[in-house]
């Protein structure tokens, strides 16, 4: 993208910032930072400022922009609702244009390109975690054809400390009966990377390959594990399948009696992901699921639902700048230990990932859990 | 001082990573919340006092501006470096120091927001009163700095009503306690001249504030109007008859209708007005004085009262207030809040004639604003963009501030003068008062490097 | 000598001989401190000040703004005192705005004639009315539907001091304690300046952030830093009732535990004084209230809605029973005046019984209270001196009035001034000697410590007065 292109795409968004700064205490990157660079009041002023020709793309620019998490709680907070998270989506474009980007994205595009996963794996792994689901027939999670495709995504699949989360998902689903299957090999990624990495273009192929596996399966709705590719199926790819993010799957089978759950004695408190609160709008099925558990205490955290504070995971800041995305999960470890809760709860392998990883780094022993990690404990 | 020799210098007293001086730095470092603009030489997020103590001095030697700031949510240029020099941030100076519970003080680094001081007070039993539109993101240094206000400083009075004292640091780098836990101070209330003097007399570094229980009970009403004029004469009828509300809120038809479009408070769109009244305190008396206003708000026509009766109704009648300040800032992409404040007995007068110069200048006002204590906010629609209607809008806003000097009132109650409210203050002083205050400029900032530019014209700009 | 002669002559073509009184007889009864001015001055408003002080400044003679001299001996003795400027004769209240609560007065208006005025309508007002005299001056007013409001304020001599005595002085009283200070109630000032130019600042409104808050600095500054002439202050609706509550206790320990539980509560009393048996022998007779058994008393202020105050009433008399009162009483609104009015002249009916007292006020964390009280206590004690104490409890301050009745008393007093401030500045605090026999008081240091802002207000105080002619040496020592 360049800037007349930007200009375009941008400049009446970004007109509409008033620099007021209400962002500034919501952006988790600002609360730990605290440069103006790091503020999404600061992200607009540098687009506005570049469209007006009174900037030039550089080096810092770059590591400003491309610090940002992409929650989307400035927008929550923002009176006029300035998209900053597109507005930096965006910019990201255009410095991948200039040649100013981290270059750890290549690596991830030309990972992308060549196995169509975002770990470097041959994509037949994919299927690797279903050793870890015996109870089920090799048959029932790989079919041809089903009602249901469980769209299981690149780091529940390849990372062994979220591998857990569609070992349990397809436990839930195959003893309430549903009809579903996974594409193993045959499921490419999102290409949601992409577009934090400002290479949204590079998406085309991935998505016409996902799109015509649902085709052939002749699914009926899609149920995805991952807020991220729930979001960009939901934003991008708009199949014309209902689309489910487990929570709300895991509500309905409640709800219908599919799922039955026994007691389970314990104060949970519950995190938002950005992608599937904020960014989805789905709040309330996660939380009917956890209050739908005999003996299960919910405690809120100060922010929740719109105003959530991102778990530092987003926006591949984690690999352009970990230090920075540490240094968010330590924040959100403090919120979540002000709440009192023995668990924290969640729905997104990539929040497990980060809170888990940090806690265990900083030796706190919070216990945290994938919401379908609970409801399976709470079903045997 | 070379620039490069400035930031080598202030590398070393500050180290690598907390001096600012890139392209990008600069410009983001050259805007507030206001429509000025201006450019540093140098930003720097000072760690403590002793760093900003060496930063000053450094400036006093070489007479470089020292610009103070916090979260940069200015209304009126305050923050903005007209003349280049160094910006100190101070986000990373943001520690709540002590509680003191029997003393009813907290001593914070400038740099706390201050809602989080205030939510870590209320877990207490205890509140700061001063509630700034912005708390959720204004410092606690800010509010020193502007002397802020809020809806319920009409009964607990402005910031200043509350800063008992400060560590600061003067103009060649000195760091001085003046006021502190102990009362009646003997000499000068120059804690009193220091807060509000928007950075140019001093810059604290610790500010000690005055904490006091939180109210025993609150009652919230909302009260919706067919005229405007009656609405504004139910404020000062309330007052008259001896009830002096925790909160006394207003909101004209255009910010009606754009908050039942984005937040449905429940609110008639045909209302002209809405007035929402707080009381606080001791509950005992509160529900007769409740009966008070509302038989006042009968006497002047109030189509609707309602009452609160639970937390979640408060919060609800609220929620229309606390958003309409955004609902409005959606229909245009900028704005212009004016911050005139009349005695509020001219309140109906004083909006009608805003009413006439939005139609003569043909801009959009919506009015959102404080009035128990007569403060307007007229709330100027337009798009920054358009050179043509940003002239308009200076001239409107100027015009409102004269129509409020010329009742009595004055040309800010709560946003400070900075640099765009300069030429207005020959509205309100004389040269002679102007030349006082330059005086105790002078007296404070003998080289002129604290926030220069600012609060005090110069001198052919006030004659002007 | 004959400078003084051409002052005279050129201040009478500017105001008028009238206006001017020269002769010893008269300008004796201005004299303090062992010093007597040479004339003292009666300007009709705040343009005739301007045209005396800039004449003075050209002659550079020293100056002393003058209200009704109730507290002509606070701080040190200036070092000259040529000129009393006395602002008798501005005695205007410009305009009581009632709807917006803001009155504005020339700093002559007495403090007793504001309660009164915003009274008039009503039987009601903060002072008792029938020691009230009737203020016949024209008035601006506007339209009022209420009963009646009042200045929040009740310091000390308010039946005399002069509205601009009492800012000029930051003088406060027990009731500071729910209504604040004058600090809280200034909205605007006009004076004129030690170099002869009228600055006004602040206004009607209740926020400004227009410019500098310049009439804060005013507030305490003595007439250093010019002459206060007009000034606009905020009002608040009468209370619907007033009462106090009157509890003797067996010791200050009782005493103590009683105000620290009352602090506590969510009860608003308008003031928690407590004092020896001394000094409330002095303030009850007043009223006709007698001490019977008590050796510490605590007086109670109750103001506000009828509801609220019968509260505060039933719960503090039951927290008395529980706490060790002896007895507990409640008083009326015609008593309530009287009493707290006789609180704050209490240096004046000692005064009146003994030419050598020595009036002290004690400042320091209002936490230290307790320990500060039974300290001074002991301390006096140890030198026999009759002594009153009133402690503002909740607000960290005391007055204590030594009495010393021979000349080994008298002489002790300079030792236990520096005794009490050593203890007060250990707990963070300071003691200002407000009043005392010239002799003594050049034995005192009078003003303690002024901390780490009188670098500050030197700088001050010479940009703006360079040449030292306003109230010279009353805050810092002249060259």
């Amino acid at each position: 993208m360049n800037i007349t292109q930007l200009k375009k795409l941008s400049y009446d968004e970004v007109a509409k910032c008033n620099k007021c700064g209400f962002c500034l205490p919501n952006c988790p990157v600002y609360l730990v930072d605290g440069k103006e660079s790091s503020a999404p009041r600061g992200r607009n002023a540098i687009t506005r400022a570049v469209i007006e020709g009174r900037l030039e793309w550089s080096p810092e620019i770059e590591k400003a922009i491309f610090s940002c998490l992409g929650c989307g709680a400035c927008t929550a907070a923002c009176f006029p609702k300035v998209k900053t998270k597109d507005l930096v989506f965006r910019d990201r474009e255009c410095l991948v244009n200039e040649g100013l980007y981290p270059r750890i994205a290549d690596r991830v595009a030309r990972f992308l390109e060549e196995q169509h996963n975002i770990s470097n794996d041959e994509n037949e792994e994919r299927a690797e975690w279903q050793e870890m689901a015996k109870e089920i027939p090799q048959g029932a999670l790989n079919k041809d054809r089903a009602d249901v495709i469980f769209f299981v995504g690149c780091v529940a699949s390849f990372f062994p400390m979220a591998q857990k989360i569609p070992v349990n998902m397809s436990k839930i689903m195959f003893r309430a009966g549903v009809d579903f299957t996974v594409l193993g090999g045959e499921e490419w990624c999102c290409g949601f990377p992409l577009i934090g990495a400002g290479m949204s273009e590079r998406i085309k192929t991935l998505m016409e390959h996902n799109l015509e596996k649902v085709k052939s399966v002749g699914a009926k709705s899609i149920v995805f594990t991952c807020p991220s590719c729930y979001h960009t199926w939901k934003h991008l790819y708009q199949p014309d399948v209902k689309l489910f993010h487990a929570s709300q799957m895991l509500n309905e089978l409640i709800k219908e009696g599919r799922v039955k759950l026994k007691e389970k004695k314990v104060r949970a408190t519950y995190h938002d992901p950005c992608d599937l609160g904020r960014n989805s709008g789905v709040f309330e099925e996660p939380r009917q699921v956890l209050k739908a558990i005999p003996g299960l205490t919910l405690v809120e955290l100060a922010s929740n639902r719109q105003l959530s504070t991102c778990c530092g995971g987003g926006g591949n800041v984690e690999m352009v700048n970990p230090e920075l995305s540490a240094k968010v999960a330590s924040m959100k470890l403090e919120q979540i230990a002000q709440t009192g809760a023995d668990m924290v709860v969640s729905s997104c392998q990539q929040c497990l990932r980060t809170i888990a990883t940090r806690a265990k780094r900083q030796k706190t022993d919070l216990v945290v859990k994938d919401l379908t990690e609970l409801v399976v404990e709470a079903m045997e | 001082m070379e620039r490069t020799e400035l930031i080598a210098s202030l590398k070393e007293i500050l180290g690598e990573e907390n001096v600012l001086a890139s392209e990008m730095d600069l410009t983001l470092y050259g805007y507030d919340a206001s429509l000025e603009k201006g450019r540093p030489d140098a930003v720097v997020l000072p760690g403590s006092t002793e760093e900003v103590s060496r930063i000053v001095g450094l400036a006093y030697r070489e007479k470089i501006p020292v610009i103070a700031r916090g979260s940069g949510t200015n209304l009126s240029g305050g923050t903005v470096p007209v003349r280049g020099g160094i910006v100190v941030h101070l986000s990373r100076m943001n520690r709540v120091l002590e509680i003191d519970i029997p003393n009813r003080t907290v001593t914070v680094e400038p740099g706390v927001l201050t809602l989080d001081l205030q939510n870590l007070l209320l877990k207490k039993g205890l509140q700061y009163a001063p509630d700034p539109a912005s708390q959720k993101v204004s410092t606690l240094g800010g509010n020193f700095g502007e002397n802020s206000g809020g809806p319920h400083c009409l009964k607990y009075g402005v910031t200043t009503n509350h800063v008992l004292g400060a560590e600061v640091v003067i103009y060649d780098g000195t760091v001085v306690w003046i006021g502190g836990k102990c009362p009646d101070h003997a000499g000068y209330d120059i804690t009193g001249l220091l807060v509000g003097s928007e950075g140019t007399l001093g810059m604290a570094t610790k500010i000690m504030l005055r904490i006091i229980p939180a109210p025993e009970a609150v009652k919230t009403m909302l009260a919706i109007y067919d005229s405007i004029e009656d609405a504004g004469n139910t404020v000062s009828a309330i007052i008259a008859e001896g009830i002096v509300p925790a909160t006394l809120e207003m909101m004209d038809n255009l910010v009606i209708k754009a908050v039942e479009e984005s937040v449905h408070a429940g609110y008639p769109m045909d209302a002209a007005a809405v007035l929402i009244i707080e009381l606080d305190g001791m509950a005992d008396g509160m529900e007769r004085q409740a009966e008070k206003i509302f038989d006042i708000c009968k006497r002047h026509r109030v189509r609707e009262v309602r009452l609160a009766k639970s937390d979640a109704e408060r919060a609800e009648l609220w929620a229309g207030r606390k958003g309409a300040f955004g609902a409005v800032a959606r229909l245009r992409p900028s704005y212009l809040v004016c911050d005139g404040t009349v005695p509020r007995t001219k309140l109906p007068e004083v909006l009608g004639k805003v009413i006439q110069v939005g139609k003569k200048y043909e801009l959009p006002i919506g009015n959102v604003f404080h009035a128990g204590d007569g403060n307007l906010h007229p709330l100027i629609l337009f798009d920054e963009r358009n050179r043509e209607e940003l002239s308009r809008v200076h001239k409107a806003a100027t015009e409102i501030l004269k129509i409020c000097a010329d009742v009595g009132g004055t040309i800010s109650g709560e946003h400070g003068i900075g640099t765009e409210k300069l030429k207005e203050m020959s509205f309100i002083f004389s040269e002679s008062d102007i030349d006082f205050m330059r005086d105790l400029k002078n007296a404070f900032d003998p080289v002129d490097i604290w926030n220069p530019g600012k609060v005090v014209p110069a001198r052919q700009a006030a004659t002007a | 000598m004959g400078q003084f002669t051409q002052l005279n002559e050129d201040l009478a073509i500017a105001i008028g001989q009238e206006r001017i009184k020269t002769d010893q007889a008269f300008t004796a009864r201005y004299s303090f401190d062992g010093l007597s001015p040479r004339a003292v001055v009666f300007p009709k408003d705040i343009r005739q000040v301007k045209e005396i002080v800039s004449l003075a400044a050209k002659a550079g003679v020293s100056m002393i703004p003058w209200g009704s001299g109730t507290k002509k001996c606070m701080g040190a003795t200036p070092s000259g005192a040529d000129i009393v400027v006395s602002t008798e004769k501005m005695n205007h209240m410009l305009d009581v705005d009632v709807a917006n609560l803001t009155i504005t007065v020339e700093a002559g208006v007495k403090f007793r004639d504001i309660q009164a005025r915003l009274a008039t309508q009503e039987d009601r007002c903060y002072l008792p009315l029938e020691e009230l005299g009737k203020e016949s001056d024209e008035l601006i007013c506007s339209d009022r539907a209420h009963s009646g409001c009042f200045l929040p304020l009740d310091p000390p001599f308010s039946d005399r001091a002069t509205i601009g005595g009492i800012i000029a002085t930051n003088s406060s009283g027990p009731r500071r304690l729910l209504y604040g200070l004058p600090r809280d109630l200034l909205l605007g000032v006009r004076f004129v300046t030690p170099e002869g130019e009228i600055v006004g600042a602040g206004g009607k409104t209740v926020k400004n952030v227009s410019g500098y808050d310049v009439s804060k600095l005013m507030i305490g500054s003595y007439g250093t830093l010019g002459i206060l002439c007009e000034m606009t202050l905020r009002l608040l609706p009468l209370p619907e009732r007033m009462e106090t509550l009157v509890f003797e206790f067996p010791s200050i320990s009782e005493a103590g535990s009683f105000a620290e539980a009352m602090l506590r509560t969510k009860l608003l009393p308008a003031a928690l004084e407590i004092m020896n048996s001394r000094a409330f022998e002095a303030v009850g007779n007043r009223a006709g209230i007698y001490a019977k058994t008590g050796s510490c008393l605590v007086m109670v202020a109750l103001e506000g809605f009828e509801e609220a105050v019968e509260r505060m009433k039933k719960e503090m008399l039951a927290a008395g029973d529980r706490l060790g009162a002896n007895t507990g009483i409640g008083l009326k609104e015609d008593k309530h005046n009287p009493l707290w009015l006789a609180v704050g002249n209490i240096q004046t009916f000692n005064s009146d019984k003994n030419k050598d007292l020595v009036a002290l006020k004690l400042t320091y964390p209002l936490s230290e209270w307790k320990e500060i009280y039974a300290y001074c206590q002991n301390l006096i004690a140890g030198e026999g001196l009759k002594h009153t104490i009133l402690c503002h409890a909740g607000s960290g301050v005391s007055l204590i009035n030594l009495l010393p009745e021979d000349r080994r008393e008298r002489d002790s007093t300079v030792g236990l001034v520096s005794g009490l401030r050593d203890k007060c500045r250990e707990k963070g605090g300071n003691l200002v000697v407000e009043c005392a026999p010239p002799d003594l008081k050049k034995r005192m240091i009078v003003w303690g410590n002024i901390g780490g802002a009188g670098i500050l207000m030197e700088r001050l105080r010479n940009a703006i007065d360079p040449s030292g002619i306003m109230n010279p040496g009353r805050f810092f020592p002249t060259n």
